[in-house]
């Protein structure tokens, strides 16, 4: 894989996401590369650029942008490594938030964490002997793992949709072009993860499928059972 | 239209130790804030940079 090439081309999408969808100025996205890691986010910096969002107008809130790739261990594919994608207020209080870390620990893989109050809710963590009962956003709230993971077509789309965000005319069509973009680069690390299931998902469509001389490769566990 | 920037190993550390200098905190200390969810806006700044950092260092 041409790690250079591939890294402006992933740079390339999220830039052309970004602006066709959201008002406001903010720089492109870039890449910061070492070697063979890169991490890509808007600003040329170490810290990501804020990209600015707007309601009715009026600057009510930032988005931090930042993914953070490698290779794999033989050069094959790229991966995501990291990713945020986190919703700010104009006194820079975190709102929402949404993480991918493919190497996590305890929290679930993919989460969201939701900057709210809610004192039942409280109480019951409280109950249950969570150490920061206090705080909803110390949930991990899980969605989907590594491969049926939310892209950033979705976050947009909820903050556009749903908390009735500024957006420019012809939104809905990139985030929808975008989210095909995703999901089709998902299919094939599904595929990856459960050979054999796709091949009888493709013979029962009528393909002709041959398994290599070794047998099905096995699934991949990982992708498959973690949260 | 992206670019990319080539940067250098040595640049990142030092710009980690800057960071953390500037904050007063070490880095076992921003990560004890962050569990406890009491991070400044600045500090949460510091550790996200800090992070990316660190995995381009491949440190963490």
């Amino acid at each position: 894989v041409n790690i250079e090439q591939e890294a402006l081309k992933f740079a390339d999408e999220l830039g052309d996401v970004l602006s066709r969808v959201l008002p406001g100025d903010f720089p492109p996205p870039q890449v910061l590369l070492l070697e063979d890691r890169f991490v890509i986010h808007p600003g040329k910096d170490t810290r990501p650029t804020p990209v600015p969002m707007y309601a009715q107008g009026e600057q009510l809130a930032s988005l931090k942008v930042s993914y953070s790739w490698c290779a794999d261990k033989n050069n094959q594919y790229l991966a995501v490594e990291k990713s945020l994608l986190e919703l700010f207020g104009v006194t820079r209080a975190p709102l929402l938030r949404y993480d991918y870390v493919r190497y996590s620990h305890s929290a679930p893989t993919a989460h969201w964490q939701i900057h709210a109050e809610r004192g039942a809710f409280s109480r019951l963590l409280a109950h249950a002997g969570h150490p920061t009962a206090h705080e909803l956003s110390s949930l991990h709230i899980p969605v989907g793992g590594s491969r049926f993971r939310p892209c950033i077509e979705d976050f947009l789309q909820f903050a556009i949709q749903e908390c009735r965000l500024d957006a420019k005319p012809g939104w809905e069509m990139v985030l929808a072009d975008g989210r095909e973009r995703w999901r089709l680069r998902q299919c094939g690390a599904v595929a990856r993860d459960a050979p054999a299931v796709a091949a009888r998902v493709l013979t029962d469509l009528g393909y002709t499928v041959t398994p290599p001389a070794s047998g099905h490769r096995g699934n991949t566990a990982k992708a498959l059972r973690n949260w | 239209m992206s670019t990319l920037i080539r940067v250098d190993r040595a640049k990142l550390e030092r710009r980690r130790d800057e960071l953390l200098d500037h904050a007063r905190l070490s880095r076992d200390d921003l990560e004890d804030r962050a569990e406890r969810y009491v991070l400044t806006p600045d500090e949460a700044d510091v550790l996200e940079e800090v992070r990316e950092i660190e995995f381009l260092l491949g440190d963490r």
